[in-house]
């Protein structure tokens, strides 16, 4: 990517394509546009549209966290594209929609998007499907997709549960007490099995019903609906 | 050992030749009136050697900005759970919960809730 980014031009702004707009307001990708992109657009003049639909497809596929290798690949040999423009292609769409989807769509607008993807001399046809991508119907799904990727601390994915009542022990012939066994399983890949005694489990209970209700007055309050 | 078999030995003993006293008797019955709670439920964390959950500690965060995405406002739970191990150094579990997360937990635990009321009511 470096030797990409070296060969592209430091960014330009067409004379004739700068609206009035544009001329105080920066692009949406930031004031200097990353290399990659700037080279995707190039690579994208002579490219067919059937081939970037199907690029644009994987690239989608990549942002929701599938495994898009094969897929890429694929398009690649059905339309006898270099791996080094493949690699061009990609990683400019990739880093092109990332940075859009970022953005609440409340504060880049779609005339904004469309017209900063003009700039870059990318096709109009292409801006359209670009567009599709950034404010049509699976920009919810594309911002779940995406929030997962953020750091995160380990989340229960399975939860086993059990009662116990021993009944008679080798310290006391008649226990008959409750108790819990729980196991954990963690999206670490970790396991804990551990016990709870009823009045502890109490507590759990009781704290796990709190936090919900603090979470629903948190966003009740919403304290931060900035818009722009 | 309830109250009236408790009299029962208690009598038994006292009447046993070398046995117990009357006042010896009416200590012991008060003693165990008093501690027998106590007792067992020492015995019963005997009878446990698993892990168990010792504390529990949480809090609430609203995160607002991460790399790729410039405006979110969700919170999430972070609960730090503290197992004590027998005889070692106790392990802290953390976990992150968002609402869904919550939810589903807190169902699971009603759950177990009834079962454990169906179990001591029968009893």
């Amino acid at each position: 990517m470096a030797a990409v980014g070296k060969a592209v031009s430091p960014p330009f702004l067409p004379p004739g394509l700068a609206g009035e707009s544009s001329a105080n307001r920066a692009s949406f990708l930031g004031p200097r546009i990353p290399p990659q992109v700037e080279a995707m657009a190039k690579g994208l003049q002579e490219l067919e549209k059937e081939v970037f639909r199907k690029l644009l497809k994987a690239t989608v596929g990549a942002l929701e966290g599938k495994e898009c290798q094969a897929s890429v690949k694929t398009v690649a040999e059905s339309a006898n594209l270099s791996d080094e423009r493949l690699a061009v292609l990609v990683s400019g769409m990739y880093t092109l929609l990332r940075e859009a989807l970022r953005l609440p769509a409340s504060s880049l607008k779609q005339e904004v998007f469309k017209e900063d993807l003009k700039l870059l001399r990318i096709p109009e046809e292409f801006i359209a499907d670009f567009a599709t991508v950034v404010f049509g119907s699976r920009r919810p799904l594309l911002e779940t997709a995406l929030q997962k990727q953020g750091n995160r601390l380990p989340r229960i994915e399975d939860f086993k549960w059990r009662v116990d009542v021993a009944i008679s022990t080798s310290s006391l012939a008649r226990a008959l007490q409750p108790s819990i066994l729980m196991q954990l399983k963690l999206s670490d890949g970790s396991a804990h099995r551990f016990e709870v005694p009823v009045a502890k489990f109490q507590e759990l209970r009781y704290n796990i019903a709190l936090i919900l209700k603090e979470m629903n007055d948190i966003e009740k309050r919403s304290i931060l609906k900035i818009q722009d | 050992m309830d109250s009236n078999q408790l009299e029962a030995f208690l009598t038994a003993q006292t009447r046993k030749p070398g046995g117990i006293t009357t006042d010896h008797a009416t200590v012991i019955a008060k003693f165990w009136k008093n501690q027998r709670a106590k007792i067992h439920e020492s015995l019963i964390n005997q009878s446990k050697w698993e892990n168990s959950l010792k504390n529990i500690s949480w809090r609430v965060d609203l995160k607002t900005q991460s790399r790729h995405i410039d405006q979110m406002n969700s919170p999430v739970a972070i609960v730090e759970m503290e197992l004590e191990k027998n005889g070692q150094e106790s392990e802290l579990l953390t976990v992150e919960f968002d609402e869904i997360e919550l939810n589903e937990m807190l169902k699971k635990l009603s759950e177990i809730e009834d079962s454990i009321i169906s179990l001591t009511q029968a009893s």
